[in-house]
């Protein structure tokens, strides 16, 4: 098995310049996980709600919620991605990628083709695939 | 396969009074972003990482400044955790664990028995058995079949050998046809372009119909049908690279030795995976051999 014949998780593209709020409000429209961040065409980062959320100030921050919220609007994310995300082609052996994975403890593994972002292949992407092979389904 | 056989039973637990900075620590340690909270050793939520770093001060240093007066010394483990946790039985099924795992976007579930916690099935240990499958598979063989059909008299074999091999191996089975493009207006001189373009496309959608035709539909298999246009070698063998398939099948042409074997040499020497060219009326065709060379 291939990247390829698996369900990839469709990609939310964000611009590097994209404020943190609408990344945020993006991501949650959305309801991914992971967004990936591409400048002119390339594959500059990946950003994950969990990473926005660690950005967020905790509930004793000095700042008003205004002043948050205005913050907010200026940080983009570029500031907050992860640069040079682990990335796989549609045509990687499944096992290479699920290797890649498990290693390098990430959750999510870009797929591009020569430069293109084709989609995200998540765990839960994974998870699925498992659910699907026979030997588990044959035995509940 | 049961959650009991694979889950993980060693594992470290926080309790809720744990101050959140040792948590943070123990998850660190333990290379997890999921640990049990237990008390009294009964779990009674789970604490995530992520939920400690949302509870955090911000990673963006020109919001940091003004989260000086967070301190995460007067914060527990209550503050992040999640309560009412999921939970799975011993006996419950991988299935189970797995839909678990992903509608509730977890990457760790506990194991309880008898209101106490007996492990862990996390998503790393089934990516690992994901891992042992995938590879156990890869070891039979072939995971992606091209046979190449022209249509001509080693059809038959070829597509035959193509089914039996993707049927023992559980592969995917993908028929390419080489539409030769001769349509162009040296036989047809004068002819409107439209025209022609119709022909094409009605070339096209005949023999897609005709490469579907070519496998019983009781065959059980997952057929894919492709077509392709250009010189017919390295038609073949951009298609080939770009499906990565294991194996291409060809038809020999002994009535056509000189173009016939020149093709075959040019896939032999330039096709990115093994050839197999079958002769009309050979053996490897029928399901019975191949039954048999594989018990």
């Amino acid at each position: 098995m291939r990247v390829h014949d698996c369900h990839l998780t469709p990609p939310l593209v964000l611009a590097p310049a994209t404020s943190l709020s609408a990344a945020g409000r993006l991501i949650a429209l959305q309801g991914v996980s992971h967004a990936v961040v591409v400048d002119h065409g390339r594959l500059v980062g990946i950003i994950s709600t969990r990473a926005i959320g660690a950005a967020q100030p905790s509930a004793a921050t000095t700042l008003t919620m205004g002043e948050v919220r205005g913050r907010l609007t200026q940080i983009v994310v570029a500031d907050v991605m992860t640069r040079d995300p682990l990335v796989v082609s549609p045509t990687t052996p499944l096992q290479d990628a699920v290797r890649l994975m498990r290693d390098a403890r990430v959750n999510v593994l870009v797929v591009c083709d020569q430069d293109r972002v084709r989609g995200l292949l998540t765990a839960n992407d994974l998870l699925r695939v498992l659910l699907a092979t026979a030997p588990i389904a044959a035995n509940p | 396969m049961r959650v009991k056989t694979l889950m993980r039973t060693r594992f470290s637990t926080v309790s809720d009074d744990t101050p959140l900075n040792e948590a943070r620590l123990a998850l660190a340690r333990e290379q997890t972003d999921t640990i049990p909270v237990v008390r009294a050793g009964a779990l009674i939520g789970l604490l995530r990482a992520c939920d400690i770093d949302a509870l955090g001060p911000s990673t963006v240093p020109s919001l940091a400044t003004h989260d000086w007066a967070w301190s995460s010394s007067s914060l527990t483990v209550r503050a992040a955790a999640i309560a009412d946790a999921l939970t799975l039985g011993p006996e419950a099924s991988v299935h189970d664990a797995i839909r678990l795992l992903v509608s509730q976007d977890l990457d760790a579930v506990p194991v309880v028995e008898s209101a106490s916690i007996v492990g862990m099935v996390t998503t790393r240990d089934l990516l690992g058995v994901l891992l042992d499958r995938l590879d156990s598979a890869h070891r039979t063989g072939l995971d992606r079949v091209l046979v190449v059909v022209d249509f001509d008299e080693g059809t038959a074999a070829a597509v035959a050998a193509g089914v039996a091999l993707a049927r023992q191996h559980r592969a995917r089975l993908t028929l390419l046809h080489v539409l030769q493009a001769r349509w162009r207006s040296l036989l047809w001189p004068g002819r409107p372009r439209e025209m022609l373009d119709w022909a094409r496309r009605e070339e096209r959608v005949g023999r897609s119909r005709d490469l579907v035709a070519l496998v019983p539909r009781e065959s059980g298999l997952e057929v894919g049908t492709l077509i392709a246009t250009g010189g017919p070698g390295a038609a073949i063998v951009a298609e080939a690279s770009r499906l990565a398939a294991d194996l291409l099948v060809v038809g020999s042409r002994p009535h056509r030795p000189f173009l016939g074997r020149d093709l075959t040499n040019e896939l032999v020497e330039r096709a990115p995976c093994p050839v197999l060219v079958v002769r009309p009326g050979s053996a490897l065709g029928t399901e019975e051999s191949v039954g048999r060379a594989g018990a």
